[in-house]
């Protein structure tokens, strides 16, 4: 989860799946994720109607966002394997249930509303990291798709 | 509703002149009839993202029947299935207070302010999706509607009766709704199924859109009459009181206990205790709204914040 390519992926993957993502209504957030790795790796993404833009960032000079995701290598880890394995996050490792019980995921902001617009766009958010289930499982494999997804399109 | 509040038509009188249905930018004829409004100052209901938070509720329109997976529902253990069904006779039960409120005050609003008034169409749109899921919910799965307590019927008349629109606001979207919010949170984590999981999330997004409203209105309220703040407080003294009568009964706190530790066996254990850290994570994230309303409850309000372990300075953190 602590490269650039894995979430400009996830956004080709919601890019394809325009028409889901624009049923869900559409997105107006800045949100910046955190992987407490050894260096930290930061990305921002900028969720503007049924897409996302990507934007690689320097961990120690975050951008002004709406609000933040920060967990360590490990709940990230987990949240991929959990959606790869399952097409979709289960149980308790949602985003909304992983930010509000154990701590490993925070949610963050500067504004509480900030925050607060994370949960208007709660579904959408779900869904952008369930296309972890898209990617392919294995890093190095070059191709950002996996089975279900191509870059032609929906199979 | 952003692009084309240009020129006069964007304009939106402090104290409009008029009190007609006629469309704000039009050319107004003499003699029109007096509608009889009696909310007719901006500050009373308007709030800087009300444009915006109108065209995202009409974007993010949901369908309780299309968009849940309701043949995913399976049996499930009866303790189990027993606190959904009285999570969700509570919610039907609070959820149409949402909408009743605002459309006590919709007639009485000067339409110069006509953003709010299609902003607060949503929400009782909203509202009637929220009740209808969750009974839905409660009979799709062979439990039902259970009980309905006194108390939830103390709290909703307390927001129905309050005096005036920001009042009604402040108890309703910073107390009540933000509280729900959070209540939709924990509804997401201890979904036993996709069903409930998928719910929870859909009515999350649109309780979240009524407390941005509230708390920005209340904040835009205080900003052009900084005497309003008192107000203000005084019904979330009362409001905090009734609510505390509320979260203290034991039938829905059973059943959020219930789901949290899977079943009763470890509600001792598990449940409670995780019930109470839920709360205060509930309380702080109110506490933290209050600020940014600019109605500050940290040295007002009569919560136990120390009992309740809450610490002012996690204000930041959702």
């Amino acid at each position: 989860m602590d490269s650039v390519e894995t979430f400009r992926a996830l956004a080709a993957v919601m890019a394809v799946r325009q028409a889901e993502f624009a049923a869900l209504g559409f997105c107006d957030l800045d949100l910046e994720v955190v992987v407490e790795s050894d260096p930290a790796f930061a990305v921002l993404l900028r969720f503007r109607d049924y897409g996302c833009e990507v934007v690689e960032v320097a961990a120690d000079e975050l951008p002004a966002a709406d609000c933040r995701l920060e967990g360590g290598a490990e709940v990230w880890e987990e949240i991929r394997d959990d959606v790869v394995a399952h097409g979709g996050a289960t149980g308790r490792r949602t985003l909304s249930s992983l930010v509000l019980v154990g701590g490993r995921l925070r949610l963050r902001s500067d504004d509480t509303m900030g925050a607060d617009r994370f949960f208007r766009y709660a579904e959408t958010m779900q869904r952008f990291f369930d296309g972890l289930a898209a990617l392919r499982a294995e890093p190095d494999a070059g191709l950002p798709f996996g089975p279900e997804v191509s870059s032609k399109g929906l199979k | 509703m952003m692009d084309i509040a240009v020129g006069s038509y964007g304009e939106v009188p402090d104290h409009p002149a008029q009190r007609t249905m006629a469309p704000r930018g039009a050319d107004i004829d003499e003699g029109m009839p007096d509608m009889g409004y009696i909310v007719n100052s901006k500050s009373e209901v308007w709030a800087e993202n009300v444009a915006e938070l109108y065209e995202e509720a009409v974007s993010r329109q949901w369908s309780a029947t299309r968009d849940i997976p309701w043949g995913e529902l399976r049996e499930l253990p009866s303790d189990i299935e027993h606190a959904v069904c009285q999570m969700c006779t509570m919610l039907t039960e609070v959820e149409m207070i949402a909408a009743d409120l605002p459309a006590k005050w919709m007639w009485r609003i000067n339409h110069d302010f006509l953003e709010t008034k299609m902003f607060l169409s949503t929400q009782i749109v909203d509202e009637a999706r929220h009740a209808e899921v969750f009974r839905k919910r409660a009979l799709a799965n062979g439990g039902g509607l259970l009980r309905a307590r006194r108390d939830g019927e103390f709290l909703l008349r307390e927001i129905l009766q309050a005096k005036t629109f920001t009042q009604a606001s402040a108890l309703l979207h910073l107390l009540g709704e933000g509280m729900v919010l959070d209540l939709f949170r924990q509804g997401e984590l201890i979904a036993p199924t996709d069903v409930e999981k998928r719910m929870f999330r859909l009515v999350m997004q649109d309780e979240a859109r009524h407390v941005a409203f509230g708390t920005l209105h209340l904040r835009y309220a205080i900003d052009h009459d900084p005497d309003i703040a008192e107000e203000i407080h005084e019904a979330l003294d009362e409001g905090e009181q009734v609510l505390g009568s509320f979260g203290a009964q034991p039938t829905t706190n059973t059943a959020m206990a219930t789901l949290l530790a899977g079943g009763v066996e470890r509600i001792e254990e598990d449940g409670f205790p995780m019930s109470e850290k839920l709360s205060a994570k509930m309380l702080t994230s109110y506490l933290a709204r209050c600020e940014r309303a600019g109605v500050s409850r940290l040295d007002r309000t009569k919560l136990p914040l120390d009992q309740l372990g809450i610490d002012a300075s996690t204000l930041g953190v959702a």
